[in-house]
């Protein structure tokens, strides 16, 4: 009998880009009153604010002799390109050519359709030139505006040898937060329905864990980290973070979010807001919101790297504790056909819970392994 | 998979199981037959259509494979 190898199918990344909401970055950034250049869904383009107050953004390249409007000026409302100083509008339209005497009809480029919400700046992406569908919206979060919540902490930090696709795998990924994040997940459900897919994570630390205190396995309530999810679209995560250390529990959202660049590097932003604590002052939640941020950043770092020297794998071997990938690449999908042809399978809800029983038991004892090796050793 | 009929509002799903701790459910059509689905946050399953994969699970209806 002959053992058959598995072989790894690569396949190719999507030449197209995903149909959806794109955050950019925060207003506070790019409403500076200078133009801005993002290498974005392989073109550029040029962001900036208006005298009227508002962001507008435009493809980069003037459609006259092609400069790069994104290094001229901010006139009024208009960007004026560094080349020739036509004047473009936050609609598209060339709005003047200061040494012309009229403006010629056709002179129009691409007006992103853009979104303010809670500080942050979103571009609408659609292969097929159709706006954002009614429900299809980026949700606020509850009490941003009354100031619970501390200022955004934010960074980001290109990927420039992916495909987006690797970060939308790790939705699903149960094991990797224990060996890439120093997590130790003991709850690990997936829903995926409509345009939105949700992870639902709770776990313990590996400090914890070490010590061989019993941890509850399969409970979401009473763990020290839960988190709560949700992908709204292709490229924007906002997790629902509490983080418990003895009595004290921080609640934050952290935004882990990106835009293409090409099909082979994309752009990774991360931010924090975090509720505020009760006695403590402004500049202290800031600093806390700021340490938290950091760490992550660190984690997303140790992501990259595997990124950076992973293959691409469109076939995936998994075992039983592994999540969804299949189910998740199925409604990742959705993004990157015309909407008349998104199939029910890509859309239907489907949920899936991981029995971390096994997981967490080994760990655990890896964990105390570790530990009881430290303490001979010294 | 298996068909489970929710008790309450009749929707049925399709549900397997690796182990008892494991569960998928695949929902066919529009969720928003389950009346309580636009209350419920996205991630919650409707507890009764759990209590009815349950009730399934200890009728024999759905197999758990043993560990």
């Amino acid at each position: 009998m002959s053992e058959a190898v598995r072989t790894i199918e690569a396949g190719r990344p999507p030449e197209r880009f995903a149909r959806g909401w794109h955050c950019l970055g925060l207003v506070r950034a790019l409403g500076d009153g200078q133009p801005h250049g993002i290498e974005a869904f392989g073109t550029k383009l040029v962001v900036w604010q208006g005298a009227d107050g508002e962001l507008k953004v435009l493809d980069a390249y003037c459609r006259h002799m092609g400069g790069d409007l994104s290094q001229g000026t901010v006139q009024g409302d208009n960007v004026a390109c560094p080349f020739h100083s036509w004047r473009w509008g936050g609609d598209g339209k060339c709005q003047q050519i200061p040494y012309a005497r009229r403006v010629p009809p056709r002179a129009r480029t691409r007006a992103w359709t853009t979104l303010v919400r809670d500080g942050q700046l979103f571009v609408w992406n659609d292969p097929e030139g159709n706006p954002p569908p009614e429900g299809v919206t980026i949700p606020e979060i509850p009490g941003y505006a009354d100031g619970e919540w501390t200022d955004w902490v934010w960074d980001q930090t290109l990927v420039d040898s992916s495909h987006c696709r690797e970060i939308i795998d790790n939705m699903v990924d149960m094991a990797h937060f224990y060996y890439i994040h120093k997590g130790l997940p003991t709850y690990f459900k997936n829903v995926f329905e409509g345009h939105v897919c949700t992870q639902y994570y709770a776990g313990t630390t590996h400090e914890i864990a070490a010590t061989g205190l019993p941890i509850d396995i399969g409970q979401y309530e009473g763990q020290q980290t839960k988190s709560d999810a949700t992908y709204w679209g292709p490229s924007y995560l906002v997790d629902k973070l509490w983080n418990s250390y003895g009595d004290l529990t921080i609640e934050s959202v952290l935004i882990t979010c990106h835009y293409p660049i090409s099909s082979t590097s994309f752009m990774l932003l991360y931010g924090m807001v975090m509720k505020k604590l009760p006695g403590m002052d402004d500049a202290t939640n800031a600093m806390i919101a700021q340490k938290m941020l950091a760490m992550i950043g660190e984690g997303f770092l140790e992501d990259v790297k595997i990124w950076k020297n992973k293959t691409r794998i469109d076939n995936p071997l998994l075992c039983e504790e592994d999540g969804p990938v299949y189910q998740l690449r199925r409604w990742y999908e959705q993004f990157y056909v015309d909407v008349a042809d998104i199939t029910p399978e890509m859309s239907q809800r489907f949920e899936f819970e991981i029995d971390t029983t096994k997981a967490v038991d080994f760990w655990q004892k890896e964990l105390m392994e570790k530990e009881a090796a430290k303490a001979s050793s010294s | 998979m298996d068909p489970v009929q929710c008790s309450r509002c009749g929707t049925t799903v399709e549900v397997s199981k690796a182990s008892a701790a494991q569960t998928s459910i695949q929902w066919y059509g529009d969720s928003s037959s389950c009346p309580l689905r636009a209350d419920l946050s996205v991630g919650d399953t409707c507890p009764y259509l759990s209590d009815s994969i349950r009730d399934a699970v200890l009728e024999g209806r759905i197999e758990v494979p043993a560990t």
